[in-house]
């Protein structure tokens, strides 16, 4: 099992949430690469080879992170698209957002993600979810 | 008025004479009537305008009598008007040519119809038309009624009231989308601001031991600034960053809290009030001993209103009561209900520092609070208190004389008011 491990995917418009984020993930011994995009747009075309991303090698990651309010597409937009195509359905999807609005919450499940983090302004709290998360990592199969 | 085509066997001259007299006593009625009234007969010819719709028409009876096309005359364009469907019997196409069309709901066979109206001057109205039919012995429909009211004061204050619905709605949704606002795009900094004075704290933490061997090497007045910027001046900046972002949070949160308690749904059941200020009272124990208070509690009845909110409203309240009681005197706090057919009002009274006359609407403002800032708090309990009274279609005001105690009251409708919308 020598081959390249799979990158994460981390889609997510606040630079210094993309820092953290990223810190705490290493901390966690997390050694895969992170790919990190700035709107929904972007991951779409990153996850079906579309627009700018149409003719680079895409890996598939082993896991999306997905902020909710993200630019062109939302959080939610990008999670439908991902649970409805064949291609995709099965990678993990972790929704990563401010709010812990119960109705957001509940949608979020309706359309499949995985795990809801509510990023706490407690950064404690906040790093402690983040690592968990590393730490479940390689429990997580290849699709 | 012109006769009716009434097939009376008239029997004598006396009789005709006696009809006659009738007719003008109904003529007169009519005419002296103050709602514009019209009847056509059974081949649609005017046979009666009366004085009224003169007036509201401009349009006088000695133009209409006779006519059998009172929509053209009426309308300036061909086209019936009510008492037509009614003297046909059929409401083909009636819906086209009203705002809005019902059966009476009070003559049988009658119809109610509203429509906007252009009088000859141009004057626009609103008019509500009934039309209903004027029958003979063996229920033959040989004529029809009209009557014409001018409703255009109501149509428009309705419309206004609509506009004003409309606005609320929307300043409602505007309310609604205000908190995900500041749940969201507001703490989005701050996990910044929190995630980053921490991430700053763990590298001084990592930098000290670094700093304890650099700093020997250096002149004693380097050394001296150098510790109190590295032991003193940064991570009291550090502290204060965080506790301000904490406040903050803390702030966010109770704005949203009090968003969310204005538009969440409400469940209605019996409370039972008394039940509910014995516990509330229980779990004050401690605190009530401490001021050496005593509490009566009147009689309080069973009411219908969220249970939720109801030990919301009267826990802060008289968490309230407790909390500012004076220690120089022994406590009293009474809490009573008036009930009346349509509402219950409590009233919880105490002798504590009271408020001053100046501050009794803030102290219902969010973050506002009066007074001495000697008892910790947020300033947020009265504002959800507020909300939930709201909600209940109840309100809440305060009496109070400073430094002999407060009455809060508030008022609990029998029957929450059904609310529209989610």
């Amino acid at each position: 099992m020598n081959e390249k491990p799979q990158p994460i995917l981390l889609v997510e418009d606040d630079p210094g949430h993309v820092l953290l984020i990223e810190k705490n993930l290493r901390r966690a011994c997390v050694e895969n690469d992170i790919i990190k995009l700035d709107d929904g747009g972007k991951a779409v075309d990153y996850l079906f080879s579309e627009g700018e991303f149409a003719s680079t090698d895409n890996p598939a990651p082993l896991l999306i992170l997905l902020d909710i309010n993200l630019p062109v597409l939302s959080g939610l937009q990008v999670l439908e698209r991902i649970k409805a195509d064949e291609r995709t359905r099965r990678i993990p999807v972790v929704m990563l957002t401010t709010t812990d609005s119960p109705q957001e919450i509940e949608k979020c499940y309706d359309l499949g993600c995985n795990i809801y983090i509510v990023k706490p302004v407690n950064y404690v709290k906040f790093s402690e979810a983040i690592r968990n998360l590393g730490l479940f990592l390689p429990t997580v199969r290849t699709p | 008025m012109e006769n009716f085509n009434l097939d009376l066997n008239m029997e004598s001259s006396e009789q005709r004479q006696s009809l006659q007299e009738q007719m003008e006593c109904v003529d007169r009625l009519i005419q002296s009537c103050a709602v514009p009234t019209f009847v056509i007969d059974s081949h649609h010819r005017v046979i009666l305008w009366n004085r009224a719709c003169e007036a509201l028409t401009g349009m006088n009876a000695a133009e209409v009598i006779g006519t059998y096309d009172l929509g053209k005359v009426f309308y300036g364009y061909e086209r019936p008007v009510l008492a037509d469907f009614v003297i046909d019997g059929n409401l083909m196409g009636v819906q086209n040519k009203y705002d809005m069309h019902s059966h009476s709901l009070l003559i049988p066979d009658g119809l109610q119809a509203e429509r906007w109206y252009t009088d000859k001057n141009g004057k626009e109205r609103y008019i509500c038309f009934d039309a209903a039919p004027i029958r003979n012995n063996h229920g033959e429909t040989i004529a029809a009624i009209e009557t014409l009211q001018d409703i255009t004061a109501r149509k428009r204050a309705e419309e206004k009231l609509q506009r004003i619905a409309a606005d609320l709605r929307e300043s409602n949704d505007d309310i609604r989308s205000f908190a995900y606002i500041i749940s969201h795009d507001l703490r989005a900094p701050l996990v910044n601001l929190k995630g980053f004075s921490s991430e700053m704290n763990l590298a001084l933490r990592e930098l000290a031991p670094i700093f304890e061997s650099g700093i020997s090497q250096l002149g004693e007045d380097e050394r001296q600034k150098m510790e109190e910027l590295f032991r003193k001046e940064l991570p009291e900046a550090l502290e204060f960053i965080d506790s301000s972002a904490n406040r903050m949070d803390r702030l966010i949160n109770a704005i949203l809290k009090l968003s969310r308690l204005g538009v969440q749904k409400l469940k209605p059941k019996e409370v039972d009030t008394a039940k509910l200020a014995h516990s509330i009272i229980k779990s004050l124990a401690h605190q009530l001993e401490q001021r050496h208070a005593t509490v009566h509690i009147g009689a309080l009845p069973k009411v219908i209103a969220d249970a939720t909110a109801m030990e919301q409203i009267m826990g802060n309240l008289l968490d309230n009561a407790v909390k500012y009681l004076m220690t120089d005197r022994p406590g009293l706090i009474e809490i009573e209900a008036e009930i009346s057919a349509e509402m219950t009002t409590f009233h919880i009274r105490d002798n504590g520092r009271g408020i001053d006359p100046a501050d009794l609407e803030k102290v219902f403002e969010i973050f506002r609070r009066s007074g001495r800032q000697d008892v910790p708090g947020e300033g947020v309990g009265l504002a959800y208190v507020k909300t939930l009274v709201r909600r209940h279609g109840g309100r809440i005001w305060c009496a109070s004389h400073p430094g002999e105690g407060s009455t809060f009251s508030f008022i609990i409708p029998q029957a929450p008011q059904t609310e529209s919308g989610n």
